[in-house]
């Protein structure tokens, strides 16, 4: 199985205060990897170091390696902007754009000059692959907030595969939402993996079980385990993951 | 009971303040309008003056309407231009830095300085370029004056937008100017109307900032080169009469400048609703 993503020796630092210390791990390609453990374990600043969104915070250090398909991502000659495109994010609270729901999703492919009847194309598309697109066909000019919050995750999601990426992450997908929604976002995201490399962070076991092909633990900032779901939730190697993935709060 | 008694002392004096604001917005409203509406003629607003207008002769102010109007809507239009870029660096750039609350700050020190120090300044400029008193010296002198206003007015609200939102469009590979110029502008605009109508105001309705700058003339100014007249001068030299009844039409004047002042704010919010129905919470 190829991996997509490597990650080597990676430190991040927040103005000197470690949260990810000495990270190493593949994440394979076209499958769907889970990213799990304790609140403030650095679940997503391990994210944000895959697209570079932790470029936003100031005062951060990164150290180590991150190769997108075998390229350096921290390298100097790297385009963040392009790198961003490839690796899509979504986020824990929906944010819908404040424009149309059409123009949410149009909002990423506008940037990259695609516009006209191609445009339309990819519009439908994206939101046929979120699955949001019988739901809203009809209002496409509507303000997206109008939509309910589960709609808005997906619309969110619609708009992150507007670009094209390879890689889709995201943080905590369903914990703001009802239990209808995050069931049916999940459906959404398990699905995806026939055509995305999909790292999920998620503090639902579950859920993790449910959608995972994989699974990190990480504690502390550190990762200490990593390996196929069944091997992670039916043999944990290390104590703290049995700890943890048996529901006793670490 | 002691703490009923403190209760009900806060809402007697919260209570008391909110009835004075109102009562003295009401009562200076009330003035203007009982005085002003018996002098105010047709004419008054469709006339320049003639001879012996400020003697109590015919004529109207219709060279101050239009000499305000140029002037508030060219240095509003001028402090626009360069107050959106400001603030946008300040939000998308700069953000919550050292640099930037060094620039708030003496931005804040200049909502201060009052307007005749404005009025002074711009003087010295046209004299150094060799200016006459013109309506364009009034243009930079009263955008200079605004643009304080405007720019902690737009600031303010631009820090109210969410960063989750910035983040959305970062994450998409939007640049900068992208995220700011499609994102953070778009879900600021209610509130940036309202800063550019906050200047506005306050350029149209300032007196001693046109005073050296923009000058003073019956006709109505064909360029920009030439002097302008302005509501709150003409106010000014109505008042400065003997005349009870050229002092009535003084207070015409100043309706005619509330009235402009608030059709201004009704059509700019008319026009903010439209845009603010994408935007959040
Ligand atoms: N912007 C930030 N500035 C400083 N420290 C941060 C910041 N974001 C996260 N941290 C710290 O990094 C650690 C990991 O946080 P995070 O990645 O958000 O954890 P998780 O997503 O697993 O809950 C925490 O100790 C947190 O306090
Ligand atoms: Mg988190």
């Amino acid at each position: 199985m190829k991996a997509q993503i490597e990650v080597r020796n990676l430190s991040l630092a927040y103005r000197g205060n470690l949260a990810l210390k000495d990270i190493g791990v593949d994440i394979p390609e076209k499958q769907v990897t889970a990213i799990i453990g304790p609140s403030g374990c650095g679940k997503s600043s391990l994210l944000r170091c895959l697209n570079r969104m932790i470029d936003l915070i100031p005062g951060t250090k990164v150290r180590g390696k991150v190769t997108l398909d075998g390229e350096d991502i921290y390298g100097s000659r790297v385009d963040v902007m392009d790198l961003r495109k490839r690796v899509g994010m979504i986020c824990q609270k929906p944010v819908p754009l404040p424009m149309s729901i059409y123009e949410n999703v149009a909002f990423g492919p506008r940037l990259y000059g695609v516009h006209g009847k191609a445009l339309k194309h990819a519009v439908e598309r994206s939101l046929r692959s979120a699955g949001l697109w019988e739901e809203v066909k009809d209002r496409l000019k509507e303000p997206a907030i109008r939509l309910s919050i589960g709609q808005q995750q997906r619309l969110c999601l619609a708009r992150g595969l507007a670009v094209e990426p390879e890689v889709l992450l995201f943080d905590e997908p369903t914990s703001s939402l009802d239990p209808v929604s995050a069931r049916h976002v999940e459906q959404q995201v398990a699905e995806l993996k026939r055509d995305y490399t999909v790292v999920i962070v998620t503090h639902d076991l579950h859920q993790a079980k449910r959608v995972a092909d994989h699974v990190m633990f990480l504690y502390l900032g550190e990762l200490i385990e990593n390996g196929t779901t069944t091997q992670v939730f039916e043999s944990p190697q290390d104590y703290w993951t049995r700890m943890y993935v048996a529901g006793a709060g670490i | 009971m002691k703490r009923r008694i403190s209760e009900y002392i806060f809402i007697g004096l919260t209570t008391a303040a909110t009835v004075i604001v109102a009562g003295c917005l009401i009562a200076i409203l009330a003035a203007v309008a009982i005085k002003g509406l018996p002098a105010l003629k047709w004419s008054m607003i469709t006339q320049s003056p003639t001879g012996g207008y400020y003697l109590g002769g015919g004529g109207g102010i219709a060279n101050a309407i239009v000499g305000s109007l140029y002037l508030g809507l060219g240095a509003t239009a001028l402090a626009l231009v360069i107050s959106l870029p400001t603030c946008l660096y300040l939000r998308v750039y700069l953000k919550k830095g050292r640099c930037a609350s060094w620039i708030r700050l003496s931005l804040d020190v200049l909502w201060g300085v009052p307007s005749i120090v404005f009025g002074a300044f711009g003087f010295t400029i046209m004299v150094l370029l060799g200016l006459r008193a013109s309506l364009l010296a009034g243009i930079i002198t009263v955008a200079l004056f605004e643009l304080p206003i405007m720019i902690r007015a737009m600031d303010e609200v631009l820090t109210m937008v969410p960063s989750e939102l910035e983040e959305a469009a970062y994450a998409l590979g939007a640049t900068r100017f992208e995220t700011g110029a499609r994102v953070v502008l778009r879900q600021a605009l209610p509130g940036l109307v309202t800063g550019i109508l906050l200047a506005f105001g306050r350029g149209i309705g300032d007196a001693a900032s046109v005073l050296f700058t923009a000058g003073f003339t019956d006709n109505i100014p064909c360029s920009l080169l030439e002097p302008a007249a302005t509501l709150p001068l003409a106010i000014f030299f109505h008042l400065g009469t003997p005349f009870e009844e050229v002092h009535q039409r003084a207070y015409a004047s100043a309706l005619i400048l509330t009235i402009l002042v608030l059709l201004a704010s009704t059509l700019a919010r008319v026009f903010a609703t439209r845009f603010s129905k994408h935007t959040w919470r």
